[in-house]
């Protein structure tokens, strides 16, 4: 097992800066994730984890050993292509084997532990299938097979869920948790689907264009982004622009004349600093009613659409179209062009100060 | 489109149509392919020559029975695989080498593949022509070319002081190479085709093992790295069993046109010296047209024809099993 550290790590492909100073330390036995749109530099990284590409600038270490000059074959990492990249001529456990048979261990121990590393994934029995022979679900998980039958220090994955449909994706995913959780290995999860990082990470790194916005748990990283990126990228967030009006203890910010919004926030931020509020959708309440609450505002529903156990609705709000999800309670329907009350909870909202 | 719905309607159906089109091929073949076919096999079993008058007179098996009571036409086919072994050997060895050393980014790889290939795109009679003139063992290029070793050799060990033993067997060396007669004797003879078609066809062995190679996912080697395949380990288990199947076509295809080597033989060597390079499509050209035995050129053609099939036959079956691992 082992931990990694990458410091001011850079690189670049002729004039394209794929990954631009990335610092970050990955625990041992830690399920981290990097997340981000696609082109960010995700798979840049995972590749100067493994070896495949050396960091223009910057230093990589597993376990305080700096291993930037070192080549793949010298990381003791395992790795599951975005493409799988199983070996097409060879049966299941061919593949599974392979790592095996390039460090000669016996037949009788190879044998074994082949066949342990498939039962980890759920495969027994498939041994002698042609790998070609199976489907999309299967071949990933016999990659995954691979990838941790050399039991390696670091496991590195790229968008393994990313060829397969919604359930397999589900029940895969669950898969992979297990199996990291089991195996306590310290695993690098490339991926650009936030609830696919929300759901398994310990920590997630999210990125946008080779620069690191955020580094955070799935908690922090939802309920205080840090910049306006990471507030709409991770699931969904009203962002309003406002004015810090007063600091003691509850700030109050302006956004409109008539729409001051109080915020409990540990920051210190002067008055008169320009500030972006973040409003998850589901944390706003609506009401029929003002009843003199805090934060509350009217507004009147432009769009509602039914999802099942939760309804979406626009909400006008002195010209700012604020988007509510709330769960489906009968009582509380509201129809378009009805007049509502929106409360925005004061502990809820995230503040994002303005750097210009 | 109505007009089109009308004009069909009127004068053909969809059958007549398709009748239209696959006729022209399927007169044309039976025309050049099949009836020739079926004809050269009843002609050998008959007593026939083409510049006599008389019709063929069928003797049953005799042709057959001639010509493999003939001890000759056994060293024919012992010099036809002789050639085919080598030629065939050489130009996978270097085709395949050639391809290996190709595949990968380097400036200027168009260009350097498309000279490599020329060869193949001339005429067989071309390249035999020519060839003589390159070996020729009096002022041919390739005695020249050999002797250039040894020659340079022989100038440094002599400026260099070695001991006379060694700076003049570079000297005896050189000499040597410069006399190699090599299309007028009869081991040389047949090497000297083989020379030939090696140099002519390893580039389509290249080409084939080329496609094979760049159809080989980067990524497969990637994920043997990160096992710490070495590079021999990558070669024998992911890059050999992904190109087996091509190379096997590759070979296929070259195995039977050199079976059938007629042409370079022809103008290279026309059989000689003596018959120490009569292979069984020259034999089968002598025996047509300077012997004007038809019916026994026919049998002969019909035994050359089984062979090759019986020889396609094995390699396919290798193919499959090939192709049915990838
Ligand atoms: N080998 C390369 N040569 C040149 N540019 C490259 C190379 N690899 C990546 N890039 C560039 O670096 C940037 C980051 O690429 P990278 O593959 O790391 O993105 P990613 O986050 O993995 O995206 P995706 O989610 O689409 O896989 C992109 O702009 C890409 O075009
Ligand atoms: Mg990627």
């Amino acid at each position: 097992m082992a931990s990694v550290r990458l410091e001011n790590i850079s690189k670049k492909f002729d004039d394209v800066v794929a990954v631009d100073k990335i610092n970050l330390t990955i625990k041992d036995g830690e399920f981290f994730s990097l997340l981000g749109p696609s082109g960010c530099g995700k798979t840049t990284i995972l590749r100067m984890i493994a070896g495949f590409y050396h960091p223009t600038f910057g230093n990589i270490y597993f376990n305080d050993r700096d291993v930037s000059a070192l080549p793949p074959n010298k990381r003791n990492t395992g790795m599951v292509f975005q493409s799988y990249a199983l070996f097409p001529h060879m049966t299941v456990s061919e593949n599974v084997a392979f790592g095996l048979r390039v460090r000669k261990i016996n037949a009788s121990e190879r044998k074994q532990r082949v066949s342990d590393a498939l039962k980890l994934v759920d495969l027994s029995g498939y041994e002698d299938r042609k790998v070609t022979q199976l489907s999309g679900g299967q071949q990933q998980r016999v990659a995954l097979a691979r990838a941790v039958v050399i039991e390696p220090s670091i496991l590195l994955l790229d968008e393994p869920l990313s060829n397969l449909d919604a359930k397999l994706r589900r029940d895969t995913r669950d898969q992979i948790q297990r199996l990291q959780r089991e195996l306590k290995i310290t695993t690098v999860y490339v991926t650009h689907d936030q609830e696919e990082a929300l759901t398994l990470s310990d920590r997630i790194a999210l990125l946008r264009k080779g620069v690191c916005q955020q580094i955070g748990t799935p908690d922090e990283i939802y309920n205080h982004p840090s910049n306006a990126f990471v507030a709409s990228f991770i699931g969904r967030s009203n962002l309003l622009e406002g004015k810090v009006l007063e600091n003691e203890g509850i700030m109050l910010i302006k956004v409109e004349d008539d729409l001051k919004l109080n915020v409990s926030s540990q920051k210190k931020l002067e008055p008169d600093q320009n500030v972006t509020l973040a409003i998850r959708p589901e944390t706003i309440m609506l009401h029929k009613n003002q009843e003199s609450r805090l934060n509350t505002f009217e507004g009147v529903v432009e769009l509602r659409q039914f999802n099942g156990y939760t309804v979406e609705y626009n909400i006008d709000v002195q010209g700012h179209k604020i988007n509510v999800i709330s769960l489906n309670e009968e009582t509380q329907l509201y129809n378009t062009k009805d007049k509502v009350y929106a409360e925005f909870p004061v502990n809820r909202i995230s503040i994002i100060p303005q750097t210009i | 489109m109505r007009g089109e719905v009308s004009f069909r309607s009127k004068s053909l159906s969809d059958y007549q149509l398709k009748m239209m089109f696959i006729m022209p091929t399927i007169i044309l073949l039976i025309v050049m392919n099949i009836f020739p076919l079926l004809w050269s096999l009843v002609l050998s079993f008959s007593d026939y020559s083409a510049i006599n008058s008389q019709a063929p007179d069928f003797i049953g098996t005799k042709n057959y029975i001639r010509i493999f009571s003939q001890k000759a036409t056994w060293s024919y086919f012992v010099t036809t695989a002789y050639f085919v072994v080598l030629a065939v050997a050489a130009q996978f060895i270097i085709g395949f080498g050639l391809a290996l050393l190709l595949n990968r980014e380097f400036q200027g790889k168009g260009l350097i593949t498309t000279l490599m290939l020329i060869p193949m795109m001339l005429s067989p009679v071309v390249v035999g022509l020519f060839w003589r003139f390159i070996l020729d063992s009096s002022w041919g290029l390739f005695n020249y070319l050999l002797s250039l070793g040894p020659a340079v050799l022989h100038k440094i060990t002599a400026a260099l002081h070695f001991p006379s033993g060694i700076v003049s067997w570079f000297k005896d060396a050189a000499s040597n190479a410069r006399g190699i007669i090599w299309l007028t004797r009869p081991k040389a003879a047949l090497f000297s085709l083989v020379i030939i078609d090696t140099w002519m066809w390893s580039p389509f062995m290249m080409l084939l093992s080329l496609a094979g190679l760049s159809a080989i996912p980067k990524y497969l080697y990637e994920a043997a790295e990160i096992d710490r395949a070495s590079t021999w380990f990558k070669f024998r288990h992911i890059t050999f069993p992904l190109v087996a199947p091509l190379l096997l076509i590759a070979l296929l295809f070259r195995t039977m046109d050199a079976f059938k080597l007629f042409d370079l033989v022809y103008i290279a060597t026309a059989g000689g010296p003596g018959s120490a390079t009569e292979t069984v499509s020259m034999n089968l050209y002598r025996r047509a047209f300077q012997d004007y035995n038809t019916g026994e050129s026919c049998a002969l053609a019909y035994i050359l024809l089984i062979f090759i099939i019986a020889l396609s036959n094995i390699y396919i079956k290798y193919l499959n099993k090939a192709k049915g691992n990838a």
